[in-house]
């Protein structure tokens, strides 16, 4: 049934989709506002239908719909319960960022990644360095982090930028010295 | 008292209004090793995290809080066995 108002490009719920409002028909005889869809559902059967907007982050992203092959269908008490499932539902769906596009989500795992191994660079410096655990090393961070609010990532930025200096000239520990 | 650690860690992730996906990421940043539903069973306080992945967790939380002006209301050190 959803096939077909997604095809046609109408019906209750893509409306309730778009417009973030419930939308329901309580007669599909007497319906004028899906000319395209409507024959189709009536084809089915279908007599009443009753779409609650589904949202992620405060925005539509579909509809909940219910449908009955019998007229007037939907009491009052009936589209409040259902109501409170696209509630219920829309709160799972924000938790999931179904919202976020996958292009965002495989920029942020990226960013994700960079961040973890320069983290665990500058473990692998203070393991060498100190003679300590990974966990250790980590809690070192952290402490440093703890104590001085700054982000643990941009102090792990900082050890893997103190192995950076400049290469030394091994006659006298100048770079670039003329007699080195 | 896992349920106690968890109800406490999941409280604090909606106090810094975070999703657990969100949480999930911070956590997998700072080298974190259990994948997003561990996670999630570790806050519904469904599996006991270990002390270090207790601190991991506490500490992407921590510096949430810093982001949003805070300090570091989660303690560390409140893991599961051998915390």
């Amino acid at each position: 049934m959803d096939t077909y108002q997604y095809a046609t490009g109408e019906g209750p719920c893509v409306d309730a989709s778009i417009e973030g409002r419930a939308f329901q028909t309580q007669s599909l005889t007497d319906e004028r506002r899906w000319p395209a869809f409507t024959p189709s559902a009536h084809a089915l059967g279908i007599n009443a239908i009753l779409s609650s907007p589904l949202r992620a982050s405060k925005q539509p992203v579909g509809a909940l719909n219910i449908y009955s092959r019998q007229p007037s269908a939907f009491a009052s008490d009936d589209q409040k319960l259902a109501s409170v499932f696209a509630i219920e539902a829309s709160i799972i769906l924000t938790e999931a960022r179904v919202d976020v596009s996958a292009e965002d989500r495989a920029a942020r795992f990226q960013s994700a990644l960079l961040v973890r191994e320069t983290i665990a660079q500058a473990q692998g410096i203070l393991m060498g360095q100190e003679g300590l655990s990974a966990d250790d090393a980590f809690t070192l961070l952290r402490t440093h982090s703890q104590q001085t609010s700054q982000p643990l990532f941009e102090r792990a930025q900082e050890i893997i930028a103190s192995l950076r200096r400049p290469p030394r000239d091994r006659g006298t520990g100048r770079v670039g010295d003329p007699n080195g | 008292m896992v349920e106690q650690a968890s109800d406490t860690l999941d409280r604090f992730r909606q106090d810094a209004d975070l999703t657990r996906s969100e949480l999930w990421l911070r956590y997998f940043e700072l080298g974190g090793m259990s994948s997003a539903m561990q996670l999630e069973a570790i806050l519904y306080g469904a599996l006991l995290a270990s002390p270090h992945d207790y601190d991991i967790i506490a500490h992407a939380l921590n510096e949430r809080f810093v982001e949003l002006g805070g300090n570091h209301p989660v303690p560390y050190g409140e893991g599961g066995p051998g915390a």
